[in-house]
């Protein structure tokens, strides 16, 4: 009892779920026995896991060819006894993360195996819920190496749950390099969106102003997958009795089923005038928009549009408040997973997604109706790889494009081909789910999507069932949205001026230290090369340290700033990490990879000097205006 | 006609109506050395060198068709000689093969199960090998080993048998367990008690 209890107190400060579950835990659980040099074993289905003889001997084996790769974090499936990240932890791998598919071999062993000194390690992390391991390698940085390990009898004995673990944690791994692509791809786009739009802002009230004005009210959301056909007709029915929200993309689709729904909620950084009618329709929905949308979209006739400010933007962190919004919704990466935690904001209840099939079907990856006009998915299961040929609206030739190929549960078990994009708004799903249970949240969350991927944690079920069950009462939508409307509280423009005016000081002073920088850099540059110049080259090297604390303090009033930069950032990350591992170039190519990001920096921040004194000065004199106005 | 060469001097052998195989040959010659306690160790058919020339597919083979037969001798001694150091060399390759057949199947690498028939395969040849070599010392009165070998034998089927059994049940753990402890301590065994001398 002694031995487990270390173990439950050294698990519950890392994992307390699981700490939980296992001190409540009455099932069976395997029997350790001594190995012939004393240490511990034990046989599941009739068979030792780790050797009879000596299983520190075997895990030093297995550490080794682990070890040999030099990843930055190891994935253990199954923890066995723990010889084997004992002897990782030994040979110097720490950053670990187990996952032990079996309750009763995790409370046989923490009940016979003193672990506490490893479960007590802060880069040692130990799961028992797949989902919650997913969670965790969704934290790491995209750029880390990862290894996953099974030693043969889990593999053998967990066959299912290796290959669910094996899908699942390249899933999440391959988000997170996605998740950069995208930062480098978007992060400028979007600054110069936020920019582009905070003469909006103040216009169109922020998504939060409808903060509870649907309360106990349902909410559709309708993504574009290919399975909205088969239902989408069925949402007429839910007019004025429920919200209906469409992605961007599931727009026109509805209309072609009668169905205007209620919100269109889009955030691309790039314009799309094609996915609207620009006629009638259009005048019957609301927009709601992403702060960083692009301008266009913020041009676009609708009946009324919203705002929402996202986290993962450093400006809209700063400033939201000021906007009068006190709310970033949580995010997967998609509209739908931004507009599904929106319909808890508003107080709905059920929240029921349709057409969130997140995989391929079998003619193409959107419902008809939509952009895509025509596309041929062609599925390479042997190179795991999906291209797709496409006809889209605006477009004369074919695109292509083409993703490496993922996999997901299907509603009926089996699995669905899928992509990056989807498997990890998927997985934002079934941590939203996890995340509201936790908080001890009523409102039942449906996925009436009828096709597709099976989404844990969510109620699965048919649209007509939803319909027959919770849609029932009409609705006063127009009414409840002007009333919150109403009560919007406003923004404060000279707030959101200083706050500009602020982050621009800073942003000149940034770019000046940067310029400093380089200079300092290029001419220690030039020491280095003669004789006798180590001396100076030093103190040149302590001036740019000096230089560049300056730099940071004066980064972080306007953090900004290197979301422009993330290619050069995420250029150094990689070069740093290269030199980590074993690859020194030679000094001078550090200076040069230095050079460069200081010079991307400058460069940054020449850039966006301009526009922030734009948008301070034209606030300013709305500002003004305002209180003109307001003396009028 | 061909020549037949025997340790560098020619011998008559009467090829019957050009009908007589190489085995009749080499059968006619060991016979008559048999009591000068000689083997046949190499064969050279028409200058070159037969490596595989015990195999019934070279034996078989009729003298006509061939100009130039060499046959070079060894005795008793030499051929035990050799022997032994063949025994060694199985048993020096069949631990590497043991002990990296134990890394494979500890780590999970897929070449375990082919190194695991060439431990199976090298101890089928050590076994064959000494016992040759134990039935031939005892049938020319030479004292090939310090203790009988006979002795392992046992022991090793029973631990090929019980590999067996872990690689059919896929009890990966167990076939380690098995080679590490239980076989190659044999192997290191014979190795150390068996031979008077080492290659």
């Amino acid at each position: 009892m002694e031995i487990l209890r270390s173990n439950l107190d050294a698990l519950q400060l890392r994992n307390r779920p699981l700490a939980d579950k296992l001190e409540a835990y009455q099932g069976p659980f395997v029997t350790v026995e001594k190995a012939k040099n004393g240490s511990a074993t034990f046989r599941h289905m009739g068979k030792h896991f780790h050797s009879a003889y000596g299983p520190e001997k075997e895990a030093s084996c297995q550490a080794d060819e682990i070890t040999s790769k030099k990843p930055d974090w190891v994935l253990l499936f199954g923890l066995g006894c723990g010889h084997l990240l004992k002897a990782l932890v030994d040979k110097g791998c720490s950053k670990i993360f187990v996952y032990e598919p079996s309750m009763e071999i995790l409370s046989g062993v923490l009940a016979s195996v003193d672990l506490s000194g490893l479960l007590s390690s802060r880069t040692v992390f130990l799961y028992e819920d797949p989902t919650a391991l997913v969670a965790g390698i969704r934290e790491l940085d995209g750029f880390d190496t990862l290894i996953a390990y099974a030693p043969a009898p889990y593999k053998l004995a967990f066959a299912q749950e290796f290959v669910d673990f094996n899908t699942r944690v390249n899933n999440a791994h391959i988000t997170n390099k996605v998740c950069i692509k995208t930062d480098i791809d978007s992060r400028e786009n979007w600054i110069e969106n936020y920019f582009g739009n905070i003469s909006r802002f103040d216009e169109y009230p922020p998504v939060d102003t409808l903060k509870g004005a649907f309360k106990g009210v349902p909410m559709i959301i309708a993504g574009a997958g290919p399975s909205l056909a088969k239902n989408a007709h069925l949402l007429k029915e839910a007019k004025g009795k429920a919200v209906i929200v469409a992605a961007i993309t599931a727009y026109k689709p509805l209309l072609k089923y009668g169905v205007v729904p209620d919100f269109v909620i889009a955030s691309e950084k790039v314009d799309l005038p094609e996915y609207f009618t620009h006629g009638e329709d259009d005048l019957k929905t609301r927009l709601i928009l992403a702060e960083v949308a692009h301008p266009g979209m913020f041009e676009r006739k609708v009946k009324e549009k919203f705002v929402f400010f996202n986290p993962f933007v450093s400006l809209s962190r700063a400033q939201a408040h000021y906007w009068g919004s006190s709310y970033l919704p949580s995010s997967g990466g998609s509209v739908t997973t931004s507009a599904f935690d929106m319909a808890i904001m508003f107080g709905c209840d059920p929240v029921v997604l349709v057409g969130q099939d997140l995989c391929f079907g079998e003619n193409g990856t959107h419902v008809p109706g939509g952009v895509y006009v025509a596309q041929d998915v062609k599925i390479d299961r042997e190179n795991c790889k999906v291209s797709i040929d496409e006809d889209y609206v605006t477009l004369k030739d074919k695109a292509h494009s083409s993703f490496e190929l993922l996999w997901l549960k299907g509603l009926d078990g089996a699995p669905v081909p899928s992509k990056f994009d989807w498997v990890s708004f998927h997985q934002w799903f079934e941590n939203y789910a996890i995340s509201l249970k936790n908080a001890g949240s009523t409102v039942r969350v449906i996925n009436a999507t009828e096709g597709g991927a099976y989404i844990d944690g969510l109620e699965h079920t048919t649209l007509a069932e939803v319909l027959e069950k919770y849609v029932k009462n009409e609705v006063q939508l127009d009414a409840m949205i002007a009333g919150a409307v109403a009560r919007r509280v406003l923004p404060d423009i000279p707030a959101i001026t200083a706050s500009l005016e602020e982050m621009n000081n800073s942003l000149k002073e940034i770019g000046r230290l940067a310029d400093s920088i380089y200079r300092e850099v290029s001419s220690l540059k030039r020491e280095l090369g003669r004789e006798g110049g180590t001396l100076k080259a030093g103190r040149k090297a302590a001036k740019v340290k000096r230089l560049e604390e300056g730099l940071f303090q004066a980064a972080e009033r306007s953090p900004f700033i290197w979301e422009t930069l993330m290619a050069s950032i995420f250029e150094l990350k990689e070069y740093l990490r290269e030199e980590a591992h074993g690859g020194t170039k030679g000094i001078e190519k550090d200076i040069e990879a230095i050079q460069k990001a200081y010079g991307a920096l400058s460069k940054g921040c020449a850039k966006f000097v301009p526009v922030l004194t734009a948008a301070a000065s034209s606030l300013k004199s709305r500002g003004e205006g305002a209180l003109k106005k307001a003396a009028v | 006609m061909a020549q037949v060469y025997l340790d560098g001097m020619r011998l008559e052998f009467e090829d019957r109506e050009n009908r007589s195989t190489i085995k009749e040959l080499i059968d006619t010659i060991e016979k008559d050395l048999a009591g000068l306690r000689r083997f046949v160790m190499e064969l050279w058919i028409d200058g070159e060198m037969l490596e595989e020339w015990r195999s019934s597919q070279v034996l078989s083979r009729p003298l006509s068709i061939y100009s130039d037969f060499k046959l070079k001798t060894a005795s008793m001694e030499e051929v035990a000689l050799e022997g032994l150091d063949l025994v060694q060399e199985y048993i020096k390759v069949t631990k590497e093969n043991i002990d990296a057949c134990v890394k494979d199947l500890r780590v999970g690498n897929g070449r375990a199960d082919a190194l695991m028939s060439s431990v199976f395969d090298g101890f089928v040849e050590i076994v064959k090998t000494v016992d040759a070599l134990a039935r031939g010392g005892e049938r020319y009165s030479m004292d090939l080993f310090r203790e009988n070998p006979a002795q392992y034998f046992n022991p090793v089927i029973r631990g090929l048998e019980e590999l067996r059994e872990a690689r059919d049940g896929r009890d990966s753990v167990a076939a380690a367990d098995i080679l590490e402890y239980e076989l190659k301590p044999l192997l290191e065994e014979m190795e150390e008690n068996l031979f008077h001398y080492y290659a």
